[in-house]
């Protein structure tokens, strides 16, 4: 579809095979490997609390355990892994929602091991800064954002994790960026270095 | 088309492309957890091995024709009035409603995790420096504190028996200490905490509230050489009870279980006096004459401590339990038992009634 210029985790994910033999032939554990990194990262991104996208982190893959053999193999695991990611993390903040988070400061404390420091173009000032933006965007947006962007997943899984049509999410997904865009050229435009 | 058209707009449009990359560098920024992503693994396998035994044990169940049900017919009454007779023989025995707590996250060692007197919650300390408070009852109530702000690592945990204050052991290299922790608040921060007790060169373990709170009795190691003490939790008094490890004490406090060379033995604190129960660890206490303890074999014990020599009998596991019991840990008015068992790789735990 196109959408891999500029950026190395969609080169990554249009890579993976969507065949219906691949997941067939794949184990609990091996797809555990290879999707918990992208199901934490969401979870983390999302929830703020580190603490508590852990928590949910366990409770996605435990109750993806159970249910694994309903889990039909015709579609792709992401996007099956992901509604139950996304249903708790819609559950969680339903649970929480007249509790105050406690925001963890992971930007400026914590770095991810894959973390090359030379690609650091951007400060953590200025992460923060996009942050703050991405929750300027509506629920909808938001949603299609992370879900694109932090858990790797294509417009078509977007989709089926919502229960959106493609072309929503498209749709979404485009006015989300001009939003964003929009921000950035009316705010404190944030600097290539 | 519409929609490809603005794919093709997001693609050529140079803020949208500086935005996708910072919304990638936003991404790389988020840690992923590779312990959490490790201990996670490990009890996901656990569980997968406990769901094919269960499964296995459903296969075992064959249809019977119905010319061979009378004869089973006959044998079940005979076993029910057996099995009627067994329930009343040992009636305080018999465990019922076991629940796998399979929504805990990884415990390394029986200590970490403790019931509350009052059955209804558990605290385990987890990621070396976080308690966790969380009710039996909905998995969704739970409290987190963040424990004292040391470069230790937190390994056990105890319930005052009034739950408002939790004993928790640190070991920072060389040195170890436990602390008291505030278990009234609201939870989400640093627990408010004072330090009882801190000795370099030693190792303690094994913290436990006597009835009134005015005390903690404790495993301290130096070496190989294990020995029970008590700490006063009002005044700076300590002493050296015994010889030994893994202190419980009776519902009056008036004695003190532990373990020594293997034996489970009950010293009475008033007069010093010792007695032997028999091989076993882990003991913890049904009333003031009546031990549990956990066999060298994973199976659970009774002593009672009336007769005369003490009787030891042996407590029906679980049904569907093939591994082996580490611990059992009460609650005050032992209805409600925490139970551990160590599996092939990890431990397990789960909460039963006793009927």
């Amino acid at each position: 579809m196109g959408m891999a210029i500029k950026r190395g985790m969609h080169e990554e994910v249009d890579t993976l095979p969507e065949k219906k033999e691949y997941y067939e032939s794949r184990s609990f554990t091996e797809l555990y490997d290879e999707y918990f990194d992208r199901v934490n990262r969401y979870l983390r991104y999302r929830v703020h609390n580190s603490w508590d996208a852990d928590d949910l982190t366990t409770t996605v893959f435990l109750k993806a355990l159970e249910k694994f053999d309903q889990y039909s193999r015709t579609n792709p695991f992401a996007s099956w892994i992901f509604r139950i990611a996304h249903n708790a993390f819609v559950d969680f903040v339903r649970k929480n929602r007249e509790i105050p988070v406690e925001h963890d400061d992971y930007l400026a404390d914590e770095t991810d091991e894959t973390w090359q420091p030379e690609q650091q173009v951007l400060t953590n000032e200025e992460i923060a800064l996009l942050r703050d933006r991405l929750e300027l965007l509506t629920q909808d947006q938001r949603d299609v954002l992370t879900l694109r962007y932090f858990g790797d997943l294509k417009i078509h899984q977007v989709a089926e994790v919502l229960g959106k049509t493609e072309s929503s999410v498209k749709m979404i997904s485009y006015r989300a960026l001009q939003q964003l865009k929009k921000l950035y050229e009316g705010g404190d435009r944030i600097e290539r270095r | 088309m519409k929609d490809d058209k603005h794919l093709r707009e997001e693609m050529h449009d140079s803020t949208i492309s500086d935005l996708l990359q910072h919304l990638t560098q936003l991404r790389q920024k988020v840690p992923v957890n590779y312990q959490l992503k490790a201990d996670l693994k490990a009890q996901l396998l656990e569980r997968m091995r406990e769901m094919e035994r269960m499964q296995a044990g459903r296969q075992v169940v064959k249809v019977v024709p119905w010319w061979r049900k009378k004869r089973w017919m006959a044998g079940g009454a005979i076993l029910l009035g057996l099995s009627f007779s067994l329930f009343f023989w040992c009636r305080h025995f018999v465990i019922s409603q076991e629940e796998a707590l399979n929504w805990l996250p990884p415990i390394q060692a029986v200590e970490q995790i403790a019931l509350a007197p009052n059955g209804e919650q558990i605290a385990y300390v987890a990621d070396g420096a976080r308690l966790f408070l969380r009710s039996l009852q909905d998995e969704k109530e739970i409290l987190r504190f963040q424990l004292p702000a040391t470069k230790g690592d937190y390994q056990a945990v105890s319930w005052a028996n009034r739950m408002d204050r939790l004993a928790v052991v640190e070991e920072s290299g060389d040195i170890t200490r436990i602390w008291l922790i505030n278990a009234s608040e609201e939870g989400g921060h640093q627990a408010s905490s004072r330090l009882l007790i801190e000795e370099p060169g030693t190792k303690f373990s094994t913290p436990d509230w006597s009835p009134d709170n005015r005390l903690i009795a404790y495993t301290r190691r130096k070496g190989t050489h294990e020995e029970v003490w008590v700490n006063s939790t009002v005044s700076l008094e300590k002493r050296k009870v015994a010889d030994g490890s893994q202190p419980a004490w009776s519902p009056s406090g008036a004695g003190l279980a532990y373990v020594h060379d293997g034996m489970v033995s009950v010293i009475d604190l008033a007069s010093g006096q010792v007695q032997e129960v028999g091989a076993g660890k882990w003991p913890d206490w049904l009333s003031d004459d009546r031990l549990v303890f956990t066999t060298s074999n994973g199976n659970l014990a009774e002593a009672r401590l009336h007769e005369k020599p003490v009787q030891i009998v042996s407590l029906p596991i679980p049904s569907g339990v093939q591994d082996k019991i580490v611990r059992t840990n009460w609650s005050s008015n032992q209805e409600d038992v925490l139970i551990a068992y160590q599996s092939v790789h990890s431990l397990a735990f789960s909460v039963a009634k006793r009927r």
